[in-house]
């Protein structure tokens, strides 16, 4: 019954005629199966693994399917890289799947408009455009049985190009490889055994190769051991949450980043003196004899002292690793940094051993955007008959000088596609994709392992798999559907594995592991590497031999640095409200772009947080909002990427900008790659905006919330309280929930975030709300910057033993519970909000407003937890829905429940594995055992809340002898 | 978890009770709750019949034909014959087509009150039936954890062996719902039951 229901029944009731029509359930119909599906129990959930498509990547995930539907995606704790977590954006996937506004059916233009069509239609017109000629092929990465589809259709058509196009590619990463090695390849890495990490901007925990696994190896080289762990030295223009987490960070003078690496390479070298191999050592001499290391330094405004002691350390550490820019910053010279890097990598022995370039990573087979530009080209003067677009966006991925959308708008265009973005959006045919939950697929990650991806569910529209519409297309009425041929290959996989028995055994195994994760029986080894393929066409870089200015515009004006964010990345899902509310782990600016500048920069300019700036380039102009923040070079502003789009729905279609649209044209000669560090801009200001930000202020106000020790030591220095409680102590006879986070682990990226959003149907407030500081969500990460560095903090609720809000609420709709929950009973709130004022956490949120799903959104929602409504507080309950999921569980297994048995959606899918939960009663439990730890203490001690969640205290590095003298 | 298989045979047609309760499209059954005992007492001060509007059921009607008295009581079927995830799942289920069809190929195949599953069949579109219990979006009930500690299924669906068409005798109140947690040492804690 809801309101409305009842209004009409009162009006009976008042008419004094009996409510005739009143059947005790207004309406509800049970509809049940004809025929039961055998894997599926109502009200249970079944889980199936396959595959995440959010980036390259390809980690496992395993979603959860109530009555048909996905409700939620979880890391497959079997696949060997990301070993059970989620980035935001694998979480964030599910909001790929339900998006309102995905493509629906095909779509013909017709008259100029798309229009929808069938599909004998649109496949009759497929075969049209596509011919017998030449046609260009622009795809997101892909690889398996879609790869060789692909592959097939362009090799059967002469003339045709193939361009695998990913917005943050490695083109620079391979030519330095094959400079260095003669193999043009992205080299698998491993942090998880480094003791020291220098980087000159790759962004390794945002979107540089796989977040989730680096995210997990990282986190394991900064666990404590023997009293210390690894160093991590950046050295950029901008430190972005990869260089937060950085123990030392040299701020470098943009686009000098390849001559600094060369000068550091230069002081290994000298470092290392007879310890090198002959034949390396003159070939890296080759390379570092253009670059004086002490004008290098100059230049870029290091101290050259501190680069010396960085070789120092380099040479003196036990397992080192350099990596190069990424893609997060592209200098003109992206391919001389990462060779430079890369040689700094064979100098310090790490080749082989943390960097594998014998074991390539699959993205090493991405075109590059010279490839781009010319494919374009080609189409443009008529040399190829079609342009096929596979989940490729090049209007929004070139500058604007590029003419993608011209190109595209010229000659005859298909799409396969699950949203109408920029550049479908001048498709002349869209043939929409499934999600990648709904499609089968296989994958390949490095090592040549394979993952599989099957569908989760039915397709939810009429939508069909691009491999489907591709066989057809190959083979005509051969029938083979994508299924089949993802089995095909299976069954080569399974003959090629070596592993015994049925190949369907092997598929069936496969499916439920959620892929094929043995490593090949022989792959190349790394050995050979250093003595038989040493380099020999190293040539003496001519670029390097200046320091010059490389920056187009103004001499006056500021380098502008394009950047890529852990939740936007290329932009594919800028039209997920999880992923647009989640706040940037750096600046906390949701819903919207922004530029960074520093505070000496701003000041010279009269420019303040929050103000409207312009930024005015020779190459276009757009708007934003100015954020202030030390970490980023003086004379360097950047702006994020992602934003800007002009379709792809409703969300993200006008919000923000893309700064990329307002670069020049130039790509790194070496590479052929964008470089997005290439210009001068000036910043004119304009009206202060609204700041859809959820923190201002990075201080703690020596509140101690972000607490670090300097190792070795590791006890935590905690004034104890020892505060009377004026109420009766809670008894907690069977369980007592808690949980321990680790700040030393927690690297901020905010998969904590989306995966409570997911797990706990959190209602996403918009940029207005969030403006007003009334964002729903259910645990945030606090940023401090403090003298000892950057910490994040998770905050939830605390689930306190001696709670404030507790006491106040007029009604007992929040009260602790016998297993310590702070429980919160949103049919008995009456909205007071005493509760919210009394927290001092400030982690009780208030619906100020009904939720809403645009549908088809509402069938992601969980259906064991209660959507809230307006009027009703609502916060962390611990995943109480799991918590008594796992008890029945285990009930019905008949066994008690076991540490590990429950954990909460933000534990669950922790890359770094800095979350733990579980039964502070048991004393061998993981978190038990945490809290007991030195490191341990929680927030506020001095208002004696005796919170169920502890912190463990994030540590430093003592500062090194060379520091010290300085000091 | 439970098996993970490939659900390419999956059927979304699904729709089972918990379904239809979880899945409402708008959340705005707490508000309402909240609305209507504000609005109650005012129906009461004003002496209008609320008694009326609540307290009177019509019989609920089915669209077919389905006689729990002579399945449950004279054939003495277990009601898990048929409800059969009640043992292991927040819902009991309701039985699939199939179900009905196994039996009744074999057992009065040509008698018209079987004649419309026989139709369904056919048509291949399920009998929708009418829902007799609902419980409101707030509240979780599991029925494995009553039926595997021996609740009788009639202590809340009241003597259904006895019905021609099942009824609503027992109302769900959550004074009910505590009375039972009370008088039998279960849980009565608020998030037993509402999260």
């Amino acid at each position: 019954m809801d309101r409305r229901d009842f209004i009409k029944k009162l009006t009976a009731g008042s008419a004094g005629a009996a409510a005739a029509s009143c059947a005790p359930v207004d309406g509800d119909k049970l509809i049940p199966y004809l025929v039961p599906p055998t894997d599926i129990v109502p009200g249970i959930p079944t889980w199936y693994a396959t595959a995440c498509r959010e980036c390259p990547a390809g980690c496992g995930v395993l979603a959860r399917v109530r009555e048909g539907r996905v409700v939620k995606l979880e890391g497959n704790p079997e696949h060997p890289e990301s070993r059970g977590a989620l980035c935001p954006r694998g979480q964030a996937g599910l909001q790929g799947l339900y998006d309102p506004d995905r493509v629906t059916g095909p779509l013909a233009r017709i008259d100029g408009e798309l229009q929808p069509v069938d599909w004998d239609t649109a496949m009759i017109r497929l075969a049209e455009l596509v011919g017998d000629g030449p046609i260009g092929w622009i795809g997101h990465h892909v690889t398996g049985t879609l790869d060789g589809l692909v592959d097939e259709l362009i090799e059967g058509q002469p003339g045709s190009r193939r361009v695998r196009f990913e917005t943050l590619g490695y083109g620079a990463t391979m030519t330095a490889w094959d400079r260095l090695v003669g193999r043009a390849v992205v080299p698998s890495v491993d942090l998880s055994e480094t003791d020291l990490i220098v980087t000159f901007g790759a962004d390794f925990l945002e979107t540089w190769l796989g977040t989730v696994s680096m995210t997990r190896d990282f986190a394991a080289s900064r666990r404590v051991q023997q009293g210390s762990r690894s160093r991590f030295v950046q050295v950029s223009p901008r430190r972005g949450l990869t260089g937060d987490n950085a123990d030392q960070w040299l701020s470098i003078e943009p686009g000098h980043e390849a001559t600094v690496a060369t000068a550091l390479a230069a002081e290994v070298i000298a470092a290392k003196g007879d310890d090198l191999d002959d034949a390396l050592r003159e070939v890296a001499r080759t390379w570092v004899s253009g670059v004086d290391a002490q004008a290098a330094a100059t230049a870029a405004g290091v101290d050259h002292e501190q680069l010396r002691t960085l070789a120092g350390e380099l040479v003196a550490a036990s397992n080192p690793l350099v990596l190069g820019g990424g893609h997060a910053l592209a200098p003109a010279a992206a391919a001389d940094l990462e060779t430079a890097a890369g040689l700094l990598d064979l100098l310090l022995g790490a080749t082989g051993r943390s960097i594998h370039p014998a074991r390539p990573s699959p993205l090493s087979n991405l075109s590059s955007h010279a490839d781009l530009l010319e494919t374009l080209d080609l189409a443009q003067r008529g040399e190829i008959g079609v342009l096929l677009l596979h989940h490729a966006n090049p209007v929004h991925a070139l500058p604007s000088d590029a003419g993608a959308r011209a190109a595209l708008e010229a000659v005859p265009v298909v799409s396969f596609a699950t949203m109408l973005d920029d550049s479908t959006m001048t498709a002349d045919l869209v043939l929409p994709d499934h999600s990648p939950l709904e499609a089968w697929g296989d994958h390949e990650i490095s090592g040549g392992r394979v993952v599989l991806q099957q569908p989760a569910m039915r397709p939810l529209h009429d939508t069909r798999a691009t491999g489907d519409v591709l066989l057809a297309l190959l083979r005509g009425n051969s029938n083979e559907t994508m299924q089949q041929a993802v089995r095909r290959s299976w069954n080569a996989l399974h003959a090629a594995s070596g592993v015994g028995g049925s190949a369907n055994t092997f598929w069936q195994a496969s499916q439920r592991a959620g892929g094929h994760f043995a490593e090949p029986m022989t792959p190349d080894g790394d050995e050979t590497l250093a003595a038989t393929e040493l380099p020999t066409l190293l040539p003496p870089q001519t670029s390097l031999a200046q320091t010059a200015d490389t920056l187009q515009g103004p001499a006056d004006g500021l380098a502008l640095l394009v950047f890529p964010t852990i939740q936007m990345h290329d932009g594919r899902g800028a039209n997920r409200g999880w992923l647009q509310e989640s706040p940037d782990p750096v600046t906390k600016v949701t819903w919207d772009s922004w530029l960074e500048l520093h505070p000496d920069t701003a000041a010279s300019l009269g420019l303040s947080d929050g103000d409207g700036v312009v930024v005015e380039g020779e190459h276009g102009s757009f708007e934003t909002v100015a954020v202030l923040r030390a970490g980023i070079h003086p004379g360097s502003v950047a702006v994020p990427m992602g934003n800007g789009h002009g379709a792809l729905g409703e969300l993200a279609a006008g919000r923000g900008v893309n700064p990329i649209e307002s670069l020049p044209l130039v790509l790194d000669d070496a590479s052929g790659m964008l470089a997005r560090t290439s210009t001068r801009v000036h910043l004119r200001r304009t009206e202060p905006r609204p700041q859809t930000r959820t923190q201002l202020e990075t201080h703690d106000h020596e509140r101690e919330i972000a607490r670090f020790v300097t190792l070795p030591a590791t006890a935590v220095a905690m004034a104890h309280h020892e505060n009377e409680g004026f109420y009766p102590e809670h008894e907690h006879p069977e369980h007592r929930w808690g949980m321990s986070i680790d700040l030393n682990s927690c690297v901020g990226c905010g998969a904590c975030e989306v995966a409570c959003s997911a797990e706990n149907n959190l209602s996403v407030a918009g940029p207005a709300a969030v403006a007003n500081g009334r964002e729903m969500s259910w645990i945030r990460i606090d940023r401090f910057e403090s003298e000892h560095g950057t910490a994040f903090v998770p905050i939830l609720c605390q689930h306190c033993d001696n709670a404030p809000c507790e006491t106040v609420c007029p009604v007992n709709a929040t009260y602790h519970t016998d297993e310590g929950l702070n429980a919160m009973v949103y049919n008995r709130c009456v909205g007071t909000r005493y509760c919210s004022n009394n927290c001092p956490y400030k982690v009780r949120r208030f619906n100020w407003k009904a939720a809403e799903w645009r549908e088809p959104l509402d069938l992601q929602l969980n259906p064991d937890v209660t959507p809230r409504s307006v009027g009703v507080m609502e916060k962390c309950s611990f995943c109480v829905q799991r918590i008594r999921e796992g008890e029945r569980d285990a009930r019905l297994a008949d066994r008690n429940l076991v540490d590990g048995d429950i954990t909460t959606a933000c534990a669950q899918t922790c890359p770094a594995e800095a979350i733990q939960f579980g039964d502070m009663n048991d004393a061998s439990s993981v978190v038990a055992t945490a809290q007991r730890d030195e490191r341990a203490y929680t927030l506020f001690e001095e208002l004696n809340t005796r919170p169920a969640v502890s912190y463990l205290a994030r540590t430093q590095l003592p500062a090194s002898a060379a520091a010290e003298e300085e000091a | 978890m439970t098996a993970w298989r490939t659900p390419a045979t999956l059927l979304t047609r699904l729709i089972t009770t918990l379904t239809e309760q979880s899945v409402s499209r708008t959340p705005g059954n707490l508000v309402s709750v909240r609305l209507m005992a504000a609005l109650a007492v005012t129906v009461v001060a004003t002496g209008v019949g609320a008694f009326l509007a609540f307290g009177s059921e019509t019989p609920i009607e089915q669209p077919a034909s389905f006689s729990h008295r002579i399945h449950a009581g004279q054939v003495g079927l277990d009601c898990q014959f048929c409800h059969t995830s009640a043992r292991r799942s927040t819902v009991a289920g309701l039985p699939p087509l199939t179900t009905c069809r196994g039996c009744h190929l074999e057992v009065k195949p040509d008698s018209d009150l079987v004649a419309p599953i026989h139709a369904a069949w056919d048509q291949q579109e399920p009998i929708e039936w009418m829902q007799v219990h609902d419980l409101p979006e707030y509240v979780r009930f599991d029925h494995s954890a009553h039926v595997n500690r021996d609740v009788d299924c009639s202590t809340c669906h009241g003597d259904v062996k006895s019905m021609e068409t099942a009824q609503r005798e027992v109302t769900h109140s959550m004074g009910f719902c505590v009375q039972c947690h009370a008088d039998n040492d279960a849980p009565l804690d608020c998030t037993a039951c509402h999260y």
